[in-house]
């Protein structure tokens, strides 16, 4: 058997707790090492190939621990070897990991992400000239796709930059993604002012063009990047990779 | 329909969850590199099947020295 982990956490908040169900319907159960927990769940392997309930299985545990205290979430995939693998990792690395609990406490991620529609191309007339060659009309298609493209690059700075400002009176902490049409922002806030962020931000995206999805309190999976990873050997990331094949059909 | 276009198929709800889980967090002893034909997963959110763990450790077999 080996340890799947979920998160970081005092030891003081992972005790006498009952945990949702884990990976692979596992019993969750924490680990002490001092101060500091970790949640594990013993699995044989991680379950394959993976599926939207495993991820969400893995997040709820992470969630039902944000409820009653620090969680600094793991990547979906990591485990360890032994139980004693487990203790080292924590151990090892206490100072980082307490650091990590410290910056992170009491404080919960606000995620959006916008799907911002195509942009209607200004000054190019996208019909076609039947008359003319082919050429000429690729030409025209790609022009009038580079200049859509800029206008959602435009749209897309814009609106980043008036969640930003929205999001000033309640944090500094913001992670940012951009991607052609995607816009990614996550915000490290205080769990109380989490509900007070997310209304005035939606009511800023009310009025805005395209799909969107605003939501948390999640764990604060965009704000562990700047924890050092270079902890002991003691506990391995299981999948190094993955090729994602996206399935035409419904769900297995 | 090029990857873009296939952006307005994209489960906005799931793609969140992959992007927190999968895609962010502590990550030990190396990176998770997640791709499509060289196409970052936070384009693809639907339906996605990842490889199995055997499929994995053959990689990784294949890339030791």
């Amino acid at each position: 058997m080996s340890f799947y982990l979920y998160s970081i956490t005092e030891a003081s908040a992972a005790r006498g707790n009952d945990w949702p169900e884990g990976i692979a319907d596992s019993h969750v159960a924490a680990i002490e090492v001092g101060s500091l927990a970790l949640l594990v769940s013993e699995i044989e392997r991680l379950p394959a190939p993976v599926q939207r309930g495993d991820l969400q299985q893995h997040n709820a545990v992470n969630c039902a621990l944000l409820e009653t205290g620090v969680c600094v979430p793991l990547r979906y995939g990591t485990m360890a070897p032994s139980r004693d693998a487990c203790g080292a990792f924590i151990a090892d690395q206490a100072d980082r990991w307490n650091a990590a609990v410290e910056r992170l406490r009491g404080r919960v991620e606000l995620s959006l992400k916008i799907l911002m529609p195509v942009s209607d191309a200004r000054g190019v007339d996208g019909s076609e000239d039947q008359a003319a060659g082919p050429g000429a009309m690729y030409l025209r298609r790609r022009r009038l796709k580079l200049l859509q493209e800029q206008a959602v690059d435009e749209r897309r700075d814009a609106l980043e930059r008036e969640v930003r400002a929205a999001l000033s009176a309640w944090t500094e902490e913001i992670v940012v993604m951009q991607r052609s049409r995607l816009l990614g922002v996550a915000a490290l806030v205080a769990r109380e002012h989490f509900g007070e962020a997310e209304r005035h931000l939606g009511t800023i995206l009310a009025h805005t063009q395209g799909r969107w999805t605003l939501g948390g309190p999640w764990p604060p999976y965009s704000f562990v990047d700047g924890i050092p990873d270079d902890v002991s050997g003691a506990a391995r990331l299981a999948n190094q990779s993955f090729d994602i094949t996206v399935a035409t059909g419904p769900q297995p | 329909m090029d990857e873009l276009d296939e952006l307005d198929q994209v489960d906005l709800t799931l793609l969140d969850l992959v992007d927190h889980v999968l895609n962010k967090g502590v990550v030990l002893s190396g990176e998770a590199t997640i791709s499509v034909a060289g196409i970052d997963l936070i384009y693809l959110g639907l339906n996605v099947v990842l490889a199995s763990a055997e499929t994995i450790e053959a990689k990784l077999r294949r890339a030791e020295p």
